[in-house]
């Protein structure tokens, strides 16, 4: 029996300074399975995955990879085995162009080991192509949007050929069309017969994609079960440990006046916007990827260049044209490419929550450390970081427990317009309906919010009213309640009128 | 429109050798030996031991590390050939310039990548020790070499230009390939750029590292028969002083660069900006003591325009 498993991993324990991530783990997946990897943010899926490539060193366990025992492995040697990955941290040289990053591990070289800079581009430009990816191979990685940057990562794993295939969260930054796409890719490659093991916290991809599930809780395994025996509720039983009641808890507010409008906003990607958000009220913004959604936030925050347009806060003209020119008048905005802008990795989670509201924690001329822990620990608590302490290092945290640090930062300023550009994404079940419920109390408190996804089961239910993107131009408003999904992808795909 | 703007990048690119022409001219006009040839010469070949040294940094310095060492290298290196050609022969002198340089550069990299010291601690240590040893070897005392092709080297042309320009330009093809269009220097701007990605995609970590302050020893040992060349033999700490200019043509390098990485071309470019400043100055007279704050003041002004005039370097 035990023969056919193309990967046994057995008895894993790993251990970090305060933290037992893993904890005698056991993880086997036959040849030409998909193997779907659930749990909750920092139950240790990443870290399996990392002693499986090699990044980090398990404390304990051992590691079978085709019938061959593996001892100390190295990402080299494991990658040269047919073992291709797509990690949760972005990974890539910012200054590499498009088809440099795509053949970093094999590059096409002439003698001597010289680069083959024409084959080298015409061979990104097949791959391109034949994965349906629109991008001009001499861009810089660094000037791509973070799906662009995701699209080239799973590009780059999947042009050689590996016989697994380890994607974790890969999906987070992806909207649904690339979405499609990319399960397009992962449909191929299991007809190639390729195993595949899939991290996310997206349950109804894990549905439509996986065999079988694995549930990691707390840094135990926890249980396997054929996909088709189960469903969605019993894996987040799973998962958290108990039933989860709501899965999305809207506060009734009541909306009041006007705070925040913008008249013809205008930058080179974004065309003539004009909206308007009112006390209390949650504005969703919607649209599929490149309809310039974060372009459009990034304007309004200062951090685009505008070539147009009124911005008035509380009905006075305000002119924003930078960040902290926004911070002041009090616009909070979590970014989507939250590893780049969001996080200072070497501060304690404490100094990273208060990081852009510190000024309210100084007496005179000192901090008020004990404020600062006190605020801090309430955001830990509220939405479940899973640290040893407050005082931990962000770097070392989960993926998805970052991006809560990084909610709280802006949650606990004062700000009145909050901008949340994609706040859900990667994190679990859970800590999403806590996110949901903060932006509940935020409006309760008279702030309203600024709601950018493209999901549509978020927008639908969550907010009061929905601007659909198209191109850069918001193409409808839709009052929420009087819209559906379809109407709502319709605008999104076809603009203008129906 | 289109056109205009395409005009006004192509002006802008073009800026930093405008200005540099208009200093070249304020030189000229202020003391008119700048412009003749044989001076311009002299720059050429100050420019050789500068360049290679220079090189050497960009190389460590593009896999994300960092090298204060290099003078101290070329230093011992020119010590050591003196010491050994006069008691045997030039061969042996320069067998032995090359191993110490090599080896130097071996334990950068062993001591930063192996061992895990910050760079700048161990290269700062490492040029105290090899500054140690080109005194002890050299008593503290100026060493003469007297060797025709030495001598060569340092004080001939090859056509009008200077034996030792051409050297450093024939080292500078080489490089170019190596970094430019080698695999080599793909694999340390990986390194440099995302250490992380790199070993993920299976390039060594450390391997290309240590290559990389190896290949710095090996250039530190080019720059050191240059040098020894120029001045018929060697002054101990005749290097010391270069350590600044070394790292502003590799930043220079940099700014001017398409992608704003280090390079080569853009590191050569940087080496003779500083070898104009340092001779034009000079020769105009200015004070000694305002030399320094009226360098510093160019300097500033060559990474404010380099770095607007981006697309210089295609790399
Ligand atoms: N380098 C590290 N140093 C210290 N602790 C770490 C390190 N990497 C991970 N951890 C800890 O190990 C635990 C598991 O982290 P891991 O990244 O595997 O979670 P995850 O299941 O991938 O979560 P997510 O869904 O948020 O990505 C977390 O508590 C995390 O804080
Ligand atoms: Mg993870």
């Amino acid at each position: 029996m035990a023969d056919q498993y193309i990967l046994e991993m057995k008895n894993i324990t790993k251990l970090f300074p305060g933290v037992r991530a893993l904890d005698n783990v056991d993880f086997c997946v036959k040849s030409g399975e998909v193997r779907a990897l659930v749990g909750e943010n920092g139950a240790g899926k990443s870290t399996l995955i990392k002693i499986l490539t090699g990044v980090y060193k398990a404390t304990s366990g051992s590691i079978t990879l085709m019938n061959q025992k593996i001892d100390n492995p190295d990402s080299a040697t494991i990658k040269r085995m047919g073992l291709s990955c797509i990690y949760q941290d972005q990974n890539f040289v910012p200054y590499f162009s498009i088809a440099e990053s795509l053949f970093m591990d094999d590059l096409p070289q002439k003698n001597y080991g010289l680069i083959d800079q024409k084959k080298l581009f015409e061979k990104a430009e097949a791959l391109l192509k034949r994965l349906n990816i629109n991008l001009e191979p001499h861009l810089l990685m660094g000037d791509l949007t973070v799906s662009e940057q995701q699209l080239i990562q799973i590009a780059a794993a999947v042009h050689g050929k590996a016989s697994i295939m380890l994607l974790d969260e890969p999906t987070a930054p992806l909207s649904s069309d690339e979405v499609e796409r990319l399960f397009q890719i992962i449909n191929d490659l299991k007809k190639d017969g390729v195993t595949i093991i899939y991290i996310s916290h997206r349950l109804e991809e894990i549905f439509r994609i996986a065999d079988t599930v694995s549930v990691l809780r707390n840094g135990k395994m926890i249980d396997t079960l054929n996909i088709k025996e189960t469903n969605q509720d019993e894996i987040i039983k799973l998962m958290v440990g108990k039933d989860v009641e709501e899965k999305y808890p809207k506060t009734k507010v009541k909306i009041g006046e006007e705070i925040f409008r913008i008249d013809n906003y205008t930058s080179d990607k974004v065309k003539n916007v004009s909206f308007d958000l009112r006390k209390g009220e949650v504005f969703g913004i919607y649209g599929v990827v490149g309809a310039g959604k974060t372009e459009l936030a990034k304007l309004i925050f200062g951090a685009d260049k505008k070539e147009d347009g009124r911005l008035y806060i509380d009905g006075q003209e305000c002119v924003i044209e930078s960040p902290n020119a926004a911070i002041k008048k009090g616009i909070a905005f979590v970014s989507e490419d939250r590893r780049k802008e969001g996080l200072v990795g070497d501060f304690s989670i404490c100094r990273n929550i208060t990081l852009a509201s510190l000024w309210k924690y100084i007496k005179r001329i000192f901090i008020n450390f004990k404020r600062e822990r006190t605020v801090s620990q309430t955001y830990v608590g509220e939405l479940n970081i899973k640290t040893p302490t407050i005082e931990t290092l962000v770097r070392t945290l989960s993926g998805g427990n970052q991006q809560k640090v990084i909610l709280s930062k802006w949650l606990s300023s004062d700000a009145k317009i909050f901008i949340l550009d994609q706040p859900t994404i990667g994190v679990d079940v859970g800590a999403k309906t806590e996110i949901y419920r903060l932006i509940g109390t935020l409006v309760s408190n008279g702030a309203g919010v600024i709601f950018i996804s493209s999901e549509i089961p978020e927008i639908i239910n969550l907010t009061d009213r929905v601007g659909v993107m198209k191109h850069g131009e918001m193409v409808k408003i839709l009052d929420t309640k009087e819209t559906d999904p379809q109407k709502l992808l319709a605008y999104a795909l076809k603009g203008g009128e129906l | 429109m289109k056109n205009n703007s395409k005009l006004k990048g192509q002006l802008k690119s073009l800026i930093i050798y405008i200005g540099l022409l208009l200093i070249c001219i304020v030189f000229a006009i202020l003391n008119p030996t700048f412009i003749s040839p044989s001076n311009l010469m002299t720059i050429l070949s100050h420019m050789a031991p500068l360049a290679l040294m220079s090189f050497g940094l960009a190389s460590v310095m593009m896999a994300g590390d960092f090298d204060l060492s290099l003078v101290g290298i070329t230093g011992f290196s020119a010590v050591t050939i003196i010491v050994l050609a006069n008691q045997f022969n030039l061969l042996v002198g320069l067998l032995g310039g090359l191993i110490v340089a090599v080896l130097v550069g071996f334990l950068n990299g062993f001591f930063v990548v192996k061992v895990g010291i910050h760079p700048w601690l161990a290269t700062i240590a490492m040029m105290r020790m090899t500054f140690g040893l080109e005194q002890i070897l050299s008593k503290g005392y100026a060493q003469n070499l007297n060797h025709p092709f030495i001598y060569w080297l340092g004080h001939s042309r090859i056509g009008f230009i200077p034996a030792q320009t051409i050297f450093a330009l024939l080292i500078f093809g080489v490089m170019y390939v190596l970094i430019q269009k080698h695999k080599f220097g793909y694999h340390l701007y990986a390194l440099g750029g995302n250490r992380i990605a790199a070993q993920i995609a299976g390039i060594r970590v450390q391997k290309p590292r240590i290559l990389a302050y190896m290949l710095a020893g090996v250039l530190c040992f080019f720059a050191s028969i240059c040098l020894t060349g120029t001045l018929s033999g060697y002054t101990p700490l005749a290097t010391e002083k270069m350590v600044n200019d070394t790292i502003l043509a590799v930043f220079i390098g940099s700014s001017v660069s398409k992608r704003k990485v280090i390079n080569i071309p853009g590191t050569f470019l940087g080496v003779i900006i500083m070898g104009i400043f340092s001779n034009g100055l000079a020769l105009i007279g200015v004070p000694s003591y305002w030399m320094q704050l009226v360098k510093g003041i160019l300097i500033i002004l060559v990474i404010v325009t380099s770095s607007r005039s981006e697309k210089m370097v295609q790399i």
